[in-house]
């Protein structure tokens, strides 16, 4: 089986943690947790700021049980603050 | 069917009402309530020189929509639609424009404050501000993952005053 690639981007405030470019590989069928326990591994200082983040694929919001089957953009979507 | 104005609700060009219908399409409608939030320059006591605002546009466009259907239902009225500015903002400048038509004043003015609320605490979008002393900041802002336990409640002061205990908390009026 071979690994899908994932990008990350970021937005908000978790944004300024974590480097302009993420790229991570994984198995298909990895949970987007497990993902985000990967990244937190390699960029420990961004950790509490992406618990705090919802997930978002395309145009939806996605529950971190969610399973990645594809390469795709994984969107961090930090505390909103609009208006 | 009545055929109204396509427009973005996020946009990065400066913010006109023109970009709404116009109140003579809903003949049953006789009030308006208008919301202009605009770039002021302070905040928390820190002298505030300039913000820039971001989205994630491809939800944000897609829950304006949605929290615009859902008052419109919630609340009778005809008509809501909120346009979010993203970019560089001075201050003065227009940053959100809320509009509801409603046959009565009351609707109108529930209904567009609501979509605000909404739209501040909900959807995806950031606010930097930049302090004339040089230092910048995300203001402090609402955490709207699901999927965890909704165990936080929180009282900042910018964003708002209520606590957060779950999907659409906000009611009119507090």
């Amino acid at each position: 089986m071979h690994d899908i690639l994932i990008q990350i981007e970021a937005f908000g405030a978790v944004k300024q943690a974590l480097p302009e470019t993420v790229q991570m590989q994984c198995l298909p069928g990895t949970a987007i947790a497990d993902l985000l326990l990967q990244l937190n591994h390699s960029y420990p200082a961004a950790a509490a700021l992406v618990e705090r983040c919802a997930c978002a694929i395309g145009e939806d919001i996605v529950p971190r049980q969610q399973t990645l089957q594809h390469s795709t953009t994984l969107v961090l979507l930090s505390p909103v603050a609009g208006g | 069917m009545q055929h109204l104005k396509q427009f973005a609700r996020i946009q990065d060009t400066a913010l006109s009402q023109s970009s709404f219908d116009e109140i003579q399409h809903f003949p049953e409608c006789g009030g308006i309530g208008i919301f202009v939030g605009t770039v002021r320059n302070h905040h928390e006591g820190k002298a505030v020189q300039s913000l820039k605002y971001t989205a994630y546009a491809p939800v944000a466009e897609k829950m304006i929509r949605q929290i615009e259907q859902e008052i419109q239902q919630q609340y009778g009225v005809s008509y809501v639609r909120v346009i979010h500015r993203i970019g560089d903002l001075a201050i003065g400048e227009t940053a959100i424009i809320a509009m509801a038509y409603a046959p009565h004043r009351r609707e109108a003015f529930q209904a567009c404050e609501v979509a605000v609320e909404r739209v501040k605490h909900e959807v995806p979008v950031w606010k930097e501000e930049f302090y004339c002393d040089g230092s910048s900041q995300y203001v402090e802002g609402c955490c709207i993952r699901k999927d965890h336990p909704p165990v936080e409640v929180h009282t900042h002061t910018e964003c708002c005053n209520h606590p957060h205990t779950g999907e659409n908390a906000y009611q009119w009026p507090l």
